[in-house]
């Protein structure tokens, strides 16, 4: 009595990756779901590579880690700062992808949010973990985020997405900008962003919510 | 007094960006199901915070981290959540043994699994290629599942509602063979209304029905009363 393998299309899908990497050796990179044609498009998304992951498919799991791994290193390193840590912090992150894949669900949202969901987590927990937290100097969070923004990056997506997030980021209060950038880039909870700024609890998460609405507007995100 | 600054977009905000403690964050993960209001809005800032995450400048990893992780996964199992996949729907052999056990196909019982550090036995029997799982309703009162998988020679049940015992009785599995022989195995007492699981120490050998019958405390080595329940695992 042997389970029924659920997905004969794995053959196929397999093949789409193998071509698409074929025509792009540098694999990786978003914009690579550009370049092939729109069905096989449909097929080598974040959220289809996922569902093969959930299934088992560990050429399917390669796949998304040389599509993803240097956005999650990105993320995490950023919060981190040590190069050490976010290597440990990067392989948590794909380990629990292969573990919890069979989770994801893409009615709730789209893949690299999950993903990145999960790596803002491990990150943010690494560093209260290690209470360095209170050591982190508050303008290094302003400063490093200009200097993501103006990092030349090799990809046009990345820059196009950069200069999105830019725009939208110029359309908050400078005080609402702060907190978002404390919270996400720097990993504050409430409590140590309204010790850093003085200010009350309630006032930090109005601001978040404030300057994260305005944000979800501006980049239009919907669900 | 609730905060006004605690209402729905404000915490949905706040768990987005990772501001809250980890007992907040549980907390709010627990209202998901409850609020489609709060799952809303949690899933929009979600997606707004990983255009945040996707402006980081990228830092490619080492390949050596690259070959690290595929050979952790290489070598990790990937837990199999119970409830999913076609084998729940398959047909169940026809009932052996001495008791007149009724065997339905599943549906109305799940297991609810918590994904551990280390896979549980459940966990390693059901993610197993020929993993098997018949659900039997105990005439009397409540029902037991049986998973189990031949080629790992192991089995677990799951109890759910099973009558309680006088104090000097207790429940006892067995593996029976084709010729009638009883295996002991575990014991344990009634769940009562929750379910729970027995994992059987002993070797299963392909061909086994999983057997239940009431012992005296502390268990026997041959069955002293009619089982309760005989399931067939071939």
């Amino acid at each position: 009595m042997s389970v029924v393998s659920l997905s004969d299309t794995s053959g196929a899908r397999r093949q789409a990756r193998a071509s698409a990497r074929a025509n792009h050796p540098a694999g990786g990179r978003l914009a690579l779901v550009e370049a092939v044609q729109p069905d096989r498009a449909q097929d080598l998304s974040i959220e289809s590579l996922l569902r093969d992951v959930a299934g088992g498919d560990r050429s399917a799991f390669a796949e998304v880690y040389d599509r993803i791994s240097s956005r999650v290193m990105g993320l995490v390193t950023r919060l981190l700062r040590d190069r050490a840590q976010s290597e440990e912090v990067t392989q948590e992150v794909f380990l629990e992808i292969w573990q919890q894949a069979g989770k994801f669900d893409a009615n709730k949202g789209s893949g690299m949010a999950w993903v990145l969901t999960m790596a803002h987590r491990r990150a943010v927990d690494r560093i209260r973990a290690s209470q360095k937290s209170h050591e982190r100097d508050l303008k290094i969070g302003i400063r490093d985020m200009e200097r993501d923004f103006d990092a030349v990056s090799e990809s046009v997506e990345i820059r196009i997405e950069n200069e999105r997030v830019k725009r939208s980021m110029s359309r908050l209060t400078a005080l609402q900008r702060e907190a978002v950038i404390l919270a996400y880039y720097g990993g504050y909870s409430h409590s140590e962003m309204a010790e850093i700024l003085g200010i009350p609890l309630g006032t930090v998460k109005t601001r978040l919510r404030d300057g994260m609405i305005r944000l979800r507007d501006e980049l239009g995100v919907t669900s | 007094m609730t905060d006004p600054a605690d209402d729905v977009t404000t915490r949905a905000a706040s768990y987005a960006v990772g501001a809250m403690t980890a007992a907040e964050r549980r907390e709010l993960e627990q209202e998901l199901r409850r609020s489609p209001r709060l799952a809303t809005e949690v899933s929009e800032f979600t997606e707004t915070a990983a255009m945040l995450g996707l402006a980081a400048a990228p830092v490619a990893p080492p390949s050596s981290l690259r070959d690290s992780i595929l050979n952790t996964v290489e070598a990790t199992p990937q837990p199999t959540n119970v409830v999913r996949g076609p084998w729940l729907r398959r047909p169940v052999a026809a009932v052996l043994g001495a008791a007149a056990a009724i065997v339905l196909v599943a549906g109305g019982t799940t297991l609810a699994l918590q994904l551990n550090r280390e896979p549980s036995v459940v966990e390693q029997i059901t993610a197993a290629a020929d993993y098997g799982r018949v659900v039997s309703d105990v005439p009397g009162g409540g029902s037991v599942t049986a998973v189990w998988s031949a080629s790992l020679g192991r089995a677990a049940i799951l109890v759910d509602d099973l009558d309680q015992l006088p104090a000097d009785r207790i429940y006892q599995a067995w593996f029976i063979d084709s010729a009638g022989n009883a295996e002991p195995d575990a014991t344990f007492a009634s769940s009562g209304a929750q379910p729970s699981t027995v994992s059987l120490t002993g070797e299963m050998d392909a061909g086994d029905s999983i057997g239940i019958t009431v012992e005296p405390a502390g268990g026997s080595t041959t069955p002293t009363t009619i089982p309760i329940v005989v399931i067939p695992t071939a």
